[in-house]
């Protein structure tokens, strides 16, 4: 044997977790490592097999049900930030209302609805519903919304850009079904969820990070865009620019 | 607060039920043990600062599966555990068809039952629940170079197990 490449190379290798460089040092060495070659080979083989989706044990809706009815009945019509508020109030009850009036109105008023889409972004990348219709063409996926939303969304491929399209599908937010278009940075899914705007005016960009996702919100040509995606707040910001342009 | 919970937890459900199921291998069991980390979960949740919730529940999943492992089978050892009690149910439809045990599926799924758990849960997480090696270590709160010589000695224990499969269906 004279191999001299570190095993755990290997499998970080496998496991996608080196960066670019120690990649192409890996696959140089795979060219001309017959066993090394092999090893990767055989626990791919292997990866194929527990990925089947019989191996994954999925909860039934029996056991979400006797969840959800475990989990606290809140009172439905107290929002939920005003029973936190009131949790966290204590004592100086005037003090809070005057506070509370003051967050109030500078909360912005999507604020939930991008809860929503963290949590649709989410579900989309667990349940394996990322897409309903599967293509990177974008002559593809327009055409696909057509009948099932009344707007058509601006359908673009930006693979050159290194951010290819992936699919779309509907979704359902802030009480509105919406088209989620779903695209890719390296491994990084992005969810960009697009439905018409109720005022004309351009709303820039804004970044926020909601359970540790990032969400690029703003408006333009007449639609509402948001962006949902693990991958960092500069790049997702970078392609909601390129996508809408 | 409980909005916020169903919203960041509950989406993880399926992750949890899966990671409980492969290592208490059992699914009433494992519907027991989810559901009471759920409890757990909900209890701890006022203390979750946000970042990966699924690695969270995870985290919560694992801890209770083991807590549950030491009710249910003493103070004894991994060795002392009844491996066939435990899959008789899948024995059963083997025995209506043999066809099925011959899968090349069915035949990995056995070898990943059968290793100790410390092995088969970092398999779970890496291969079937595709954790990267960072969630990996805050579910099982150790170093990053742990998860990677554990996941390293789990493979050559998986392979192992396969060959072992061969030879005894040769």
């Amino acid at each position: 044997m004279d191999c001299t490449l570190e095993h755990y190379l290997i499998e970080g290798y496998l496991d996608g977790e080196l960066g670019f460089e120690r990649t192409l040092e890996v696959e140089a060495h795979l060219a001309s490592c017959a066993s090394c070659a092999e090893e990767v080979q055989s626990w791919r083989s292997v990866r194929e097999a527990l990925q089947k989706p019989r191996l994954y044990y999925r909860a039934t809706p029996r056991l979400e049900k006797k969840i959800r009815e475990g989990l606290p009945q809140p009172a439905r019509e107290v929002a939920p930030w005003f029973s936190r508020w009131l949790w966290a109030g204590g004592g100086a009850a005037l003090a809070t209302a005057a506070l509370l009036a003051v967050f109030f109105v500078s909360r912005p008023p999507t604020a939930s609805s991008d809860q929503e889409l963290v949590t649709s972004h989410v579900r989309s990348l667990m349940s394996n519903h990322l897409m309903d219709v599967v293509s990177t063409d974008q002559h593809t996926v327009k055409p696909w919304f057509d009948g099932k939303i009344d707007f058509a969304p601006p359908v673009r491929d930006l693979a050159e850009q290194g951010y290819p399209l992936a699919g779309g599908r509907l979704d359902y937010i802030g009480g509105r079904t919406v088209a989620a278009l779903v695209y890719h940075r390296a491994l990084h899914p992005i969810n960009l969820y697009v439905w018409p705007a109720a005022s004309g005016s351009e709303e820039a960009w804004r970044a926020e990070t909601i359970r540790g996702y990032n969400v690029v919100s703003g408006r333009k040509n007449g639609f509402e865009f948001r962006g949902v995606s693990d991958l960092n707040a500069e790049e997702l910001r970078d392609f909601m620019q390129r996508v809408t342009q | 607060m409980t909005e916020r919970f169903e919203q960041t937890v509950l989406p993880h459900l399926d992750a949890a039920y899966n990671l409980a199921r492969w290592l208490v291998r059992s699914p009433a069991d494992a519907e027991d043990v989810v559901q009471e980390a759920y409890l757990r979960a909900m209890r701890f949740f006022g203390g979750f600062r946000g970042g990966d919730s699924r690695a969270w529940i995870l985290k919560i999943v694992r801890n209770t599966c083991y807590s549950w492992a030491r009710k249910n089978r003493g103070a004894g050892s991994e060795e002392e555990f009844d491996e066939t009690a435990h899959s008789k149910e899948e024995r059963h439809d083997d025995a209506e068809s043999k066809l099925v045990e011959r899968e090349e599926g069915e035949r990995v799924r056995r070898a990943l039952e059968a290793l100790p758990e410390a092995f088969r849960e970092v398999l779970v997480m890496r291969e079937i629940e595709g954790l990267s090696y960072k969630e990996i270590a805050e579910v099982l709160g150790v170093p990053m170079g742990t998860v990677m010589s554990s996941l390293s000695r789990a493979r050559q224990k998986m392979r192992e197990q396969l060959e072992t499969s061969v030879r005894k269906e040769a």
